[in-house]
């Protein structure tokens, strides 16, 4: 029996980024090749150790990158394609491959102009039912991602009130932990409490700075058996202690969804806590997939570190900020630092448990959980820990 | 030239959502039935996701429901839906509990919907007269204008 455990741990043992920017000039291959080389660099690994690759759809294609390093090794290729929930599944999916033997250093990465070149609202869409939102929803002026999760808020908002200031508080949060982030495409560009009420509304509770930004540039991290590099340097490796992923209820469908706030994270966080020895109160820090300021909220609810209802009051009196009791998105997440469609997350945390994350350290952070947010509701939820 | 001219047109003849584009056209709303479990499905879907029969009839329901839940747009981004800010709603019909509805939402001003709100859908034709479209309004000014 070949097709077996062959590891007893997988490890992210390299992570690599370009800086965020809203224009890159050079093209999105020069940028995910900057950041994989500077993964493997990290990993203290060659090129041709990546014997397996994780891609995404509609970024750089993995065989792009696979000319363009000269890898012969590669005999494992998928594609997770779950949006924002995919960074997080693509680990799962990645330690698995390690666990059972079939890979050694596997490639996830992310890559685009996202901000220079084709905005969203252009780029070929990867959201599952395209036929259903093109018949449906498109034609009723219904077609972006701020209309169609503003909805989500909105009905939190009639269940529980409008949580505006803790939604403000998590944009003002992420935009002051990228001030200590020079990678950040906000760095240098604090925002305050009357730029974010004063800024321009975009859909429904949602104003400019409760959305994500668009951005320019790549990341990428490399998920191995062992830390060679921290075996021989005495750094600490960072080990995937669980990942899961879950699926909200009519996974094509927001509309007509029942309950109508329930998402996959819940089922995801609910595997992860289930089996594991820690609880959501263990979590040094947590990276929490923030598309739109409310969705961290939802998250923070759905993955089970606090009740439904008690986001708003969770998020406020510096809890979520460096220094408080859960410091979230302390590299600025998706609303300052970049959108990597939350690769940028797993990466931020790497850095975190492994004690370089420079100004904005976590103090001795061991544990830190990262959620996704996909397309309709899909979210995966991963724990990692440094030792 | 109506309000609706340059929304953009799907294919109309998709086996899975023609039943839907005909009903607007005939000026109603028609969504799927289970003809064995009976149980109403919505957006349409190949198979009944109850009992798994492959036989969904399209059944008309009433052009009414209550506000379920919406979004105002005020950064124009779809085809044809220039002006803003407009009201997508998703509406609950009042004869199909579970069942809801998007569409357009007028005759009030976007920071005055409030979830479980009456309303009554008319079918403005759009894409050229090509197809129609469902347009909620409060039931209240429905009645006042005497439709």
């Amino acid at each position: 029996m070949s097709f077996r455990a062959l590891s007893e741990s997988a490890y992210v043992v390299g992570v690599g980024n370009t800086p965020y920017r809203k224009r890159h000039a050079v093209p999105a291959t020069a940028l995910a090749l900057e950041a994989v080389l500077s993964a493997i660099n990290d990993a203290g690994l060659e090129p041709d150790d990546i014997d397996g690759i994780v891609a995404y759809p509609g970024h750089v294609g993995s065989d792009v990158l696979m000319a363009n390093l000269g890898l012969s090794n590669v005999k494992w290729r998928i594609t997770v394609d779950l949006g924002g929930a995919a960074a997080v599944s693509s680990l799962a999916s990645a330690a698995l491959a390690v666990l059972g033997g079939q890979c050694s250093n596997v490639l996830i990465y992310r890559a685009l102009k996202g901000n220079s070149g084709l905005r969203k609202a252009q780029r070929p869409s990867w959201l599952p039912a395209q036929e259903l939102r093109q018949q449906l929803e498109h034609p009723h002026g219904w077609n972006t991602p701020s209309q169609r999760f503003s909805v989500l808020c909105q009905h939190y908002s009639n269940l529980y009130g409008e949580p505006r200031d803790a939604m403000a508080e998590v944009a003002l949060a992420a935009r002051s932990h990228a001030q200590l982030n020079p990678d950040a495409q906000m760095h240098d560009r604090p925002l305050t409490r009357s730029d974010y009420d004063d800024a321009r509304m975009i859909a429904g509770l949602y104003r400019l700075f409760d959305c994500c930004l668009e951005t320019d540039g790549a990341c990428a991290l490399i998920v191995s058996n062992m830390d060679r590099k921290s075996d021989r340097s005495g750094r600490r490796s960072v080990e995937i202690l669980d990942a899961a992923e879950g699926h909200g209820a009519s996974p094509e469908d927001i509309s007509n969804r029942d309950p109508f706030l329930s998402v996959g994270l819940e089922a995801a966080a609910h595997q992860v806590w289930n089996r594991s020895t820690l609880a959501p109160s263990d979590m040094d820090a947590a990276m929490i997939y923030d598309c739109f300021t409310f969705e961290v909220i939802h998250q923070l609810e759905a993955a089970g570190f606090c009740a439904e209802g008690n986001g708003p009051d969770f998020v406020m009196g510096g809890r979520i900020r460096l220094g408080g009791q859960l410091p979230v998105n302390t590299h600025g997440g998706l609303l300052s630092e970049g959108h990597m469609v939350g690769l940028n997350h797993v990466a931020e945390a790497v850095r975190q448990l492994r004690g370089e994350a420079g100004p904005r350290q976590v103090p001795d952070a061991r544990h830190i959980a990262v959620t996704g947010w996909g397309q309709l509701g899909d979210g995966s939820l991963a724990v990692l820990g440094a030792k | 030239m109506t309000q609706f001219d340059e929304v953009a047109v799907p294919d109309l003849e998709n086996e899975l959502f023609a039943p839907y584009w005909r009903g607007l056209k005939a000026g109603h709303i028609e969504v799927q039935c289970c003809t064995r479990c009976g149980t109403f499905q919505w957006p349409p879907l190949t198979i009944c996701p109850v009992c798994h029969t492959a036989t969904l009839d399209w059944v008309e329901r009433q052009p009414m429901g209550k506000v379920f839940v919406w979004t105002t747009v005020h950064h124009p981004s779809a085809v044809g839906h220039p002006d803003v800010p407009y009201v997508v709603a998703v509406v609950e019909l009042d004869d199909t509990p579970g069942v809801r509805v998007v569409g357009l939402l007028t005759g009030l001003s976007w920071h005055q919907v409030e979830a479980g709100m009456p309303v009554v859908a008319t079918f403005p034709t759009a894409g050229q007269g090509q197809m129609n479209l469902i347009l909620w309004t409060p039931r209240e000014m429905a009645q006042e204008a005497g439709t």
